[in-house]
């Protein structure tokens, strides 16, 4: 085969590659389709792709899709105005309320974290990094050994 | 409205390429047949143009190649480092070898089908790094740089890893394949 320089081989491994035939495709395969095909005919107009939909319903939907679009716009336009935006504020508190303790917590940890990196020395910051790296690694280590176990590669 | 037996016929015609072209790219027979089938799914929704075109077979291997393109970025991506380290260690190892069939040693030339079975075998050993360029290379016609745009790695790394392929499969093939190389 030395005498083969690189060209040749890959001439011959293509022709070769070019005349292998297909594989049989599983027996499984034809029914899994057919049953998927079926699953989804069965499904309601409405829960199947917006291509497939009823003309008469495309067109409804696409005009209420316009109208929004025009009425997001139109009210970003003019209807917006200073008593418009703190009633949203009021509002947009009223909805978060429930996470600002949670949004507390993480402002104090962030604050202490500031703390703790401006008292501390950089090779206990470099140190704690390595940590957290090492942590992070035997994580994914691990994850791939289980997943390589899982399926069996 | 569809006929599902026509559907049928049709797939019967294609499901052996389609599942052939996904298993060489993705190199696991159980994730080949769900990109078939999502292939085939695909192919129902425009099976009323499909039915009728010259090129249905050249449209369903566009979509198993890209659709196994996807699925290995989108499933292998976060294990890729380690299986790049794995294959490197393997690239000259001796467990490689123990998978292909023993070379006829009676002196009887092997017959083309077992020649065949062992270069597919050969193929599937290879790492995902150098199959799927190769395989995107000899089978699918790709020329380095579209495969280099298709997998996103630079046209070295596509020329590196297929010319090792090919160097894989030389030395892995050789004994094999006396008959139809020399």
């Amino acid at each position: 085969m030395d005498r083969h320089t690189d060209n040749q081989w890959e001439e011959v491994l293509d022709r070769e590659l070019k005349t292998l035939p297909d594989r049989q495709a599983p027996s499984t395969l034809l029914p899994r389709v057919m049953a998927a095909v079926q699953a989804k005919a069965r499904l309601p107009w409405w829960r199947r792709a917006w291509r497939t939909w009823p003309p008469a319903a495309q067109i409804l939907s696409l005009l209420l899709f316009s109208g929004l679009l025009g009425l997001v716009t139109w009210v970003a336009m003019h209807g917006w105005s200073a008593e418009s935006a703190a009633h949203a504020t009021r509002l947009l508190s009223d909805w978060t309320a429930p996470i600002s303790r949670f949004w507390s917590c993480l402002t104090a940890l962030a604050n202490a974290l500031v703390l703790v990196s401006k008292t501390a020395n950089g090779y206990a910051l470099l140190g704690a990094g390595i940590f957290c790296m090492a942590m992070y690694l035997s994580c994914v280590g691990l994850g791939t050994v289980f997943y390589r176990v899982a399926s069996n590669k | 409205m569809i006929d599902p037996l026509h559907f049928e016929s049709f797939m019967r015609d294609y499901q052996n390429m389609v599942f052939t072209t996904a298993f060489r790219l993705v190199g696991n027979a159980s994730e080949a047949e769900d990109i078939a089938q999502e292939v085939f799914l695909k192919a129902y929704e425009h099976f009323e143009d499909l039915s009728l075109s010259p090129t249905a077979g050249g449209w369903l291997k566009t979509v198993t190649r890209n659709l196994s393109l996807n699925h290995l970025t989108r499933y292998r991506a976060r294990w890729r480092f380690f299986s790049e380290m794995r294959s490197e260690e393997g690239d000259d190892g001796g467990g490689y070898e123990a998978d292909i069939p023993a070379p006829d040693t009676h002196g009887q030339a092997m017959d083309n089908a077992d020649q065949k079975q062992i270069l597919e075998a050969a193929l599937q050993k290879l790492p995902a790094a150098q199959r799927v360029p190769l395989v995107l290379y000899h089978f699918e016609n790709l020329s380095y740089e579209e495969i280099a745009e298709k997998l996103k790695v630079s046209l070295g790394k596509v020329k590196t890893d297929i010319h090792r392929g090919r160097e894989t499969l030389r030395r892995k093939l050789t004994p094999h394949l006396a008959d139809a190389v020399c």
